[in-house]
């Protein structure tokens, strides 16, 4: 049986691939998610041969599930979008499959028998590949795991990220989600223009800052916004240096 | 639409220059005028003597024009209240001219014997009423052409304003359309309507029934821009029982409209936009679920319309405009500008109890 878990907020619309799928007797729907924090549980659990992945979820893209996914070499992903230039331009690209609302079964009939014949030969890892290839300019969001539930979080609202030993403390606005996980493997999630080191155990959405001021020993104080202060230290502000100069800019602002 | 408030120039915005060019060609046709006259009578005159006393007259009467400028503009004649002013404008001509007729006799005495001239301006008590009689008239030619001045720049304003109004009525027209016609909604809605076929055809026809009619007064060109609220909630419940049917019970939509309020004038369409907004921004990202109320009270001789959602709430560290700006309120918040200059307001902040409340008031008729 071939395993399908299938992703999109609006019922009516899971239940039309429901349908569709209950034609086919060698597919099983094996999950159904209503948002990506949903999606990212379900996939990561069910860890199915498909899945039909809607783009415009209510709280993140369907590019930021894949993202966050555990295992993404064995999934075959269909995307499924109402209208999105810019999605269908990067599938046209990557040559992925698509899927495009209203879902016409005769259009449904030859993705199923696709994905059929890529699962009997066994070749998921080139699209993997090149899904990868997709992502790495789509996802905007980070999934964020605060106690048990899980929560994408716009990585703009973003304000400073403070270590406290395991786990990293993701400020953004009045709200404060706490996750496992440390500023390295941060640091490499965050679009490194945007979001600074600015020390050991610290790091800073440059578009908060809202004052620079000079302290001891060539350290720097920063001031952002909601009046938070925080330290550059030396060591990190010479790190800086190379990045070059669009952070610079970004905080003369 | 709002009328323009006659707001009339005040000393310092005033073009000085045209004011001294149209004095400069008052002095030159008063010379020849009185200069041709003793020509035609045979008379010699020393041209010097008639320029000195024809531009005399004019400097005074510059130096008087500031006066008859403030009177013309604080008491218009097309007023209301014109018999008073017109009694205004009497006291003020007489007025004006004894002090005109002074500052005649004043230069005079100090400018002719520096010119070489004699000075005879004979007796001063006749010349006080013949002055009068001579000022009367420019003095009614100056109001008329101050009061032509500023017609032709109220009603170039209000052309301005109109063509704007319409332009952006134009856009909103469309703006609305594409909104509506928002490539997501439309074919997200074709597809649950395409579920509904194989499981409810009912269902699937009240949808198509409402698609349709909600694509039908979008398409009208020749909607007017008003409605009523009543109407107004009318036309946002095409949109959100379309989106509940998407939805499902993850949506949860209540209207809540005072009674009084209920046949005020809004602009069509106005709280379409701003649902489809609550909708796009403010899932509750622990439920899952949108839960989006309107509503409409009459309070300070305005109508109040606050669309709320219970989403995770506003960015922080935008400022109001960018905000506006960002969260595609921008539409909205300039078409009420134009339609009400500054008695409306468009408010978008964190609700109490969380969430995102957006807060339109427009004055009432």
């Amino acid at each position: 049986m071939i395993r399908v878990v299938l992703v999109d907020d609006e019922p009516p619309a899971r239940r039309k691939l429901r349908h569709l799928l209950s034609a086919e007797s060698d597919f099983t729907v094996a999950g159904e998610a209503a948002s990506a924090a949903e999606a990212v549980e379900v996939l990561n659990r069910e860890r199915p041969d498909v899945v039909f992945l809607d783009i415009q979820l209510p709280d993140a893209t369907g590019f930021d599930v894949l993202a966050a996914v555990e295992e993404r070499d064995t999934l075959h992903v269909s995307f499924v979008t109402a209208y999105d230039d810019f999605a269908l331009k990067a599938f046209e690209v990557h040559a992925l499959d698509y899927l495009l609302k209203p879902v016409e079964p005769s259009r449904f009939a030859a993705t199923i028998e696709r994905l059929r014949r890529m699962i009997e030969s066994g070749s998921a890892k080139e699209p993997a590949d090149r899904l990868e290839k997709l992502m790495a300019g789509c996802a905007r969001r980070l999934l964020i795991q605060d106690g048990a539930r899980a929560v994408f979080l716009e990585v703009t609202r973003i304000d400073w990220i403070e270590a406290a030993r395991n786990y990293a403390c993701i400020h953004a606005g009045a709200n404060t989600y706490v996750m496992r996980s440390s500023l390295d493997s941060l640091t490499s999630k965050l679009d490194p223009e945007v979001f600074l080191r600015i020390n050991r155990s610290e790091i800073v959405n440059t578009a908060r800052i809202a004052e620079l001021r000079s302290a001891l020993h060539g350290d720097q104080k920063i001031r952002l916004q909601d009046g938070t202060e925080l330290a550059w230290s030396r060591r990190y502000r010479k790190s800086v240096r190379q990045t070059g100069l669009a952070i610079t800019l970004k905080l003369n602002h | 639409m709002e009328p323009i408030p006659r707001t009339y120039l005040n000393l310092r915005e005033i073009n000085w220059r045209v004011v001294v060019g149209l004095f400069a060609a008052l002095t030159i046709c008063l010379f020849f005028y009185r200069q041709l006259d003793y020509v035609a009578n045979g008379q010699s005159r020393p041209p010097l003597l008639t320029a000195s006393e024809e531009g005399i007259g004019a400097l005074a009467g510059f130096l008087v024009f500031p006066l008859i400028y403030l009177v013309a503009v604080r008491f218009p004649l097309p007023s209301p209240r014109w018999r008073r002013n017109v009694l205004v404008h009497i006291a003020a001509v007489s007025l004006i001219s004894l002090l005109h007729t002074t500052l005649i006799a004043g230069l005079r005495a100090v400018l002719f014997p520096i010119l070489g001239l004699d000075n005879h301006y004979g007796s001063l008590l006749w010349r006080y009423p013949m002055e009068f009689a001579h000022l009367f008239i420019f003095y009614w030619l100056g109001n008329g052409l101050i009061f032509l001045f500023h017609e032709v720049r109220f009603a170039r304003e209000h052309e301005l304003r109109q063509a704007r109004l319409e332009t952006s009525l134009a856009e909103a027209q469309l703006q609305n359309l594409r909104l509506q016609l928002e490539p997501h909604f439309l074919f997200n809605s074709l597809n649950a309507i395409s579920a509904a076929i194989y499981e409810n055809p009912r269902i699937a026809d009240e949808m198509i029934g409402r698609l349709s009619e909600l694509l039908r007064q979008l398409l009208k060109q020749d909607a007017t821009q008003e409605v009523t609220l009543a109407r107004e909630i009318e036309l946002l419940e095409l949109y959100t029982r379309i989106m509940e049917a998407r939805l499902e019970s993850r949506l949860s939509f209540s209207v809540e409209i005072e009674e009084k309020a209920r046949q005020v004038l809004v602009p069509q369409l106005i709280l379409q936009p701003l649902v489809e907004n609550a909708i796009r921004h403010g899932m509750n990202l622990v439920s899952m679920r949108f839960d989006i109320s309107v509503k409409g009270r009459l309070e300070s001789g305005g109508l109040t319309l606050a669309v709320r959602d219970h989403g995770p709430g506003l960015p922080t560290g935008l400022p109001p405009d960018r905000l506006i700006r960002g969260i595609g309120l921008r539409n909205t918040a300039e078409r009420l500008e134009r339609l009400y200059g500054a008695r409306q307001s468009v408010r978008i902040e964190n609700a109490d109890g969380g969430g995102t409340v957006v807060e339109l008031r427009v004055p009432l008729r």
